[in-house]
C-alpha cells in the first residue's frame, strides 16, 4: 500500500484478473480439458482443512503440508479428476452439477523468483455455488493464493492453495472443481 | 413396536429383506440413539491424537460432543462437553493442550479428568454443594485397543476385547504397522468432517460388507488413481473373503500369495521399498497367516476401518434419520520414512473423503438411497439383502467365511444385531 502503482503494475493486475476470470468461465462452462491446460505440469492444487483453534493459533488454523487435507492434487491426480468426469459414469457428477465460481478481491501480492521463472503470487476470494438435480445446492466461500507463471502459451497456474471458511464441510462431497 | 409382525416387517430374517422405514423413521432413529448408541462401544479417537498429558481432542458419541483428554496419570478420559451448571460447551477448540477446561458462561472449571475444580463466588453456594457431585458427565467405560480409543455409556457393556470377539485379531494387525509386529501407527493431523444427507447405516454397510457396490467405482478404476502405473484405484489385490464374526461386526479379508514381492506403491520408490521390506518381515514373522490380512471392517454400530488401501478410521456420526456427520482420519506407520508418509497421505485423500475420487460416488449413492428409502409409495417394497454365496471354515479367517466375495451376509448379520438391540 505504500508504493505508488505504475502503469505496468496496473496492466499486470488487469492481465491477471482477466486470466482468473477466464479460468472461472472455462470451468463453469464445463470445458474441463481446456481448464486443465491452464495449470503447469508441476501444479500443486491444495485445499487444507481448517480447525477451530485458540486465538494464539489463529495464523496456523489450517492443516500443514504433511497433514490431512480435503484435496492435495498434483498434475497426475488433477488430470485423473478431469478424466473421471469425462467417463460419463462418475455418478457424483453425472449428470453434471451446475457450478459458478465468483472470483473477487484479486490482489497481486508479490512476485517471486521460482526455480522455473518468476511467479506472480495472487490472492483472491472465491465463492463457489454448486447445484445438482433439483437441489438448491451448496455454497463454499474461501480465499485462494495462486502462483502464476508466464509461459510460452500465456499465463499458467503452478500452485493453488484454497482455504475454505468452514471446519466442518457443509457439502456432501467435493466432486466439483473448487 | 416390538411385536412379531413389526419385526417381520422391519428386518425379515427369513427372506433377507429389510424395510425402507429403518432408514428414515424418526421414532426408529430415536430408539437407535438410545438402545444402540448409548449401549455400544463407540470409537472416539486415536491415542496418537493425544500423546501428551493435557492433550485433548473433541469427538462425538452419537449426536453428542465429547472431550477425549489425557490426564496426569497418563490415562485417556472421555466426558461430555457440556457444563454441569447451564450446559454451555466447556471446550471450544477441536484440539489442543490445557490444564483446565473453563466454561465461558459462569466460569465453572474442570480438570483433565472432567472433575469440577472450582466455581467463582464459592461462598454464595450452600454448604451442601459438593464439587464431587458436579463433574462433567463421564462415560461408563473407556478402552484402548491398538492405539484406538473407545468408550461406552453402558456400565454393563462387555469388556471391549470380548465385544470385538473374533474380529480382534484381524483388527489388531489392521491397526498396526505394515510389518505385522508391535510397531504403532499414527493418525495424520487434521480430521475430515463433513455432512452427508444420508442415514448413518449406509456408511456402516459400506465399511463392513457391501462389495456388490464395487461396480459403482468403475469411473475411478478407469481414471487410474492407484499408487502404481496403470492400476485402477488400488494396487492389484488378491481374492477377497467376507466374514461376520458376531455382535454385528462385518470384516473383509484378502488372500495374497506369500512367495512373490507385492510390487505395491511403485509411484514412490521410497514407499515401495519400505513396504516391500515390511512385507518380507511380516511373512517371516507371521508365516502363512501373513497372506490373509483384514482390509475392511465395520465394528458395530458405526466404526469403520480401511486398513490397507487407503488406511483410515471411519466414523459416521448419526445426525438425524436423514443425515450423518462423516469423519475420516488417515493413519500410517509411525516408523515410515517422511517421504512415504507424504506419498501415502496424498494417495489416501485422492481416494477417500469428500474430495476422494472413489468415495465421492459413495456419497452420491448413500444420499439418493436415503431419499429412496422414504419414497411413500414404496414403503411396502423392502430392500434386498439376499446375495449369498455360501460359507466355509478357513484356517486364517475367523467365522463363517464367504467363499466368493459378492455376498451380503455381513450386512444381514449387521441388521440382525441391529434388530436384536432394538428388540424388534
Amino acid at each position: 500500500m505504500d508504493k505508488t502503482l505504475t502503469v505496468e503494475d496496473l496492466l499486470l493486475a488487469r492481465e491477471v484478473e482477466e486470466f482468473l476470470y477466464r479460468e472461472a468461465d472455462t470451468i463453469d462452462s464445463r470445458h474441463f480439458e481446456e481448464w486443465l491446460a491452464l495449470f503447469t505440469d508441476d501444479i500443486r492444487y491444495w485445499v487444507p482443512i481448517r480447525k477451530n483453534l485458540a486465538f494464539n493459533q489463529r495464523f496456523e488454523d489450517a492443516t500443514d503440508e504433511h497433514q490431512t487435507a480435503w484435496i492435495d492434487d498434483n498434475h497426475m491426480t488433477l488430470t485423473a479428476r478431469v478424466y473421471q468426469v469425462m467417463t460419463k459414469i462418475h455418478w457424483a457428477e453425472e449428470p453434471l452439477s451446475r457450478v459458478s465460481h465468483l472470483v473477487t478481491n484479486v490482489l497481486i501480492d508479490r512476485i517471486e523468483e521460482g526455480e522455473r521463472g518468476a511467479e506472480i503470487v495472487v490472492k483472491s476470494k472465491l465463492l463457489v455455488r454448486r447445484s445438482r438435480m433439483e437441489e438448491a445446492g451448496e455454497m463454499i466461500v474461501g480465499r485462494r493464493e495462486d502462483r502464476i507463471r508466464r509461459t510460452g502459451d500465456g499465463l499458467r497456474i503452478c500452485s493453488r492453495k484454497i482455504l475454505i471458511d468452514q471446519a466442518t464441510l457443509s457439502a456432501k462431497n467435493l466432486s466439483f472443481f473448487l | 413396536m416390538g411385536t412379531q409382525s413389526e419385526a417381520t416387517r422391519l428386518v425379515d430374517r427369513d427372506r433377507d429383506v429389510i424395510s425402507r422405514r429403518i432408514f428414515h423413521d424418526p421414532d426408529i432413529y430415536e430408539r437407535e440413539l438410545e438402545l444402540i448408541f448409548r449401549k455400544s462401544w463407540l470409537l472416539v479417537g486415536h491415542e496418537s491424537q493425544i500423546p501428551n498429558v493435557g492433550d485433548f481432542f473433541l469427538s462425538r458419541m452419537g449426536e453428542d460432543q465429547v472431550i477425549l483428554s489425557r490426564s496426569k496419570d497418563g490415562k485417556a478420559n472421555v466426558f461430555l462437553n457440556t457444563c454441569r451448571h447451564k450446559g454451555m460447551r466447556v471446550c471450544r477448540y477441536d484440539e489442543g493442550n490445557t490444564k483446565l477446561f473453563h466454561c465461558p458462561y459462569h466460569s465453572w472449571t474442570y480438570d483433565l479428568n472432567g472433575d469440577l475444580r472450582g466455581v467463582p463466588e464459592r461462598e454464595s453456594y450452600p454448604e451442601s454443594f459438593n464439587r464431587k457431585d458436579w463433574g462433567l458427565i463421564k462415560v461408563a467405560k473407556v478402552a484402548t485397543f491398538r492405539g484406538t480409543v473407545w468408550a461406552t455409556w453402558n456400565s454393563d457393556a462387555p469388556a471391549f476385547e470380548d465385544y470385538l470377539g473374533d474380529a480382534k485379531e484381524g483388527l489388531w494387525y489392521g491397526l498396526g504397522a505394515w510389518d505385522g509386529g508391535d510397531g504403532e501407527v499414527e493418525v495424520y493431523g487434521g480430521v475430515q468432517k463433513w455432512n452427508i444427507p444420508c442415514n448413518w447405516k449406509f456408511v456402516s454397510e459400506n465399511s463392513g460388507g457391501d462389495p456388490l457396490h464395487n461396480i459403482s467405482h468403475r469411473s475411478t478404476d478407469l481414471s487410474k488413481i492407484g499408487p502404481r502405473e496403470g492400476v485402477g484405484r488400488r494396487d492389484p489385490f488378491g481374492e477377497l473373503f467376507l466374514t461376520a464374526t458376531g455382535n454385528g461386526h462385518g470384516l473383509i479379508f484378502e488372500r495374497v500369495p506369500l512367495d512373490k514381492p507385492r510390487e505395491h506403491y511403485q509411484l514412490s520408490r521410497i514407499t515401495s521399498e519400505y513396504f516391500e521390506d515390511c512385507w518380507r518381515r511380516r511373512v517371516a514373522r507371521l508365516g502363512e497367516k501373513a497372506g490373509s490380512p483384514m482390509v475392511l471392517a465395520n465394528i458395530f454400530p458405526n466404526a469403520g476401518f480401511h486398513t490397507q488401501q487407503p488406511r483410515a478410521l471411519i466414523m459416521a456420526h448419526p445426525a438425524g434419520p436423514r443425515a450423518c456427520q462423516a469423519w475420516r482420519m488417515f493413519f500410517v506407520d509411525k516408523d515410515a520414512p517422511q517421504e512415504a508418509k507424504d506419498f501415502l497421505r496424498s494417495y489416501y485423500i485422492s481416494y477417500s473423503g469428500p474430495g476422494g475420487m472413489t468415495e465421492q460416488d459413495d456419497m452420491e449413492n448413500w444420499n439418493y438411497a436415503s431419499e429412496g428409502a422414504r419414497v411413500r409409495a414404496a414403503q411396502g417394497a423392502p430392500f434386498s439383502y439376499v446375495a449369498n454365496t455360501g460359507s466355509y471354515s478357513d484356517p486364517f479367517i475367523p467365522g463363517k467365511v464367504s467363499k466368493w466375495w459378492m455376498t451380503e451376509r455381513n450386512n444381514v448379520a449387521f441388521y440382525h444385531a441391529w434388530a436384536d438391540r432394538l428388540g424388534y
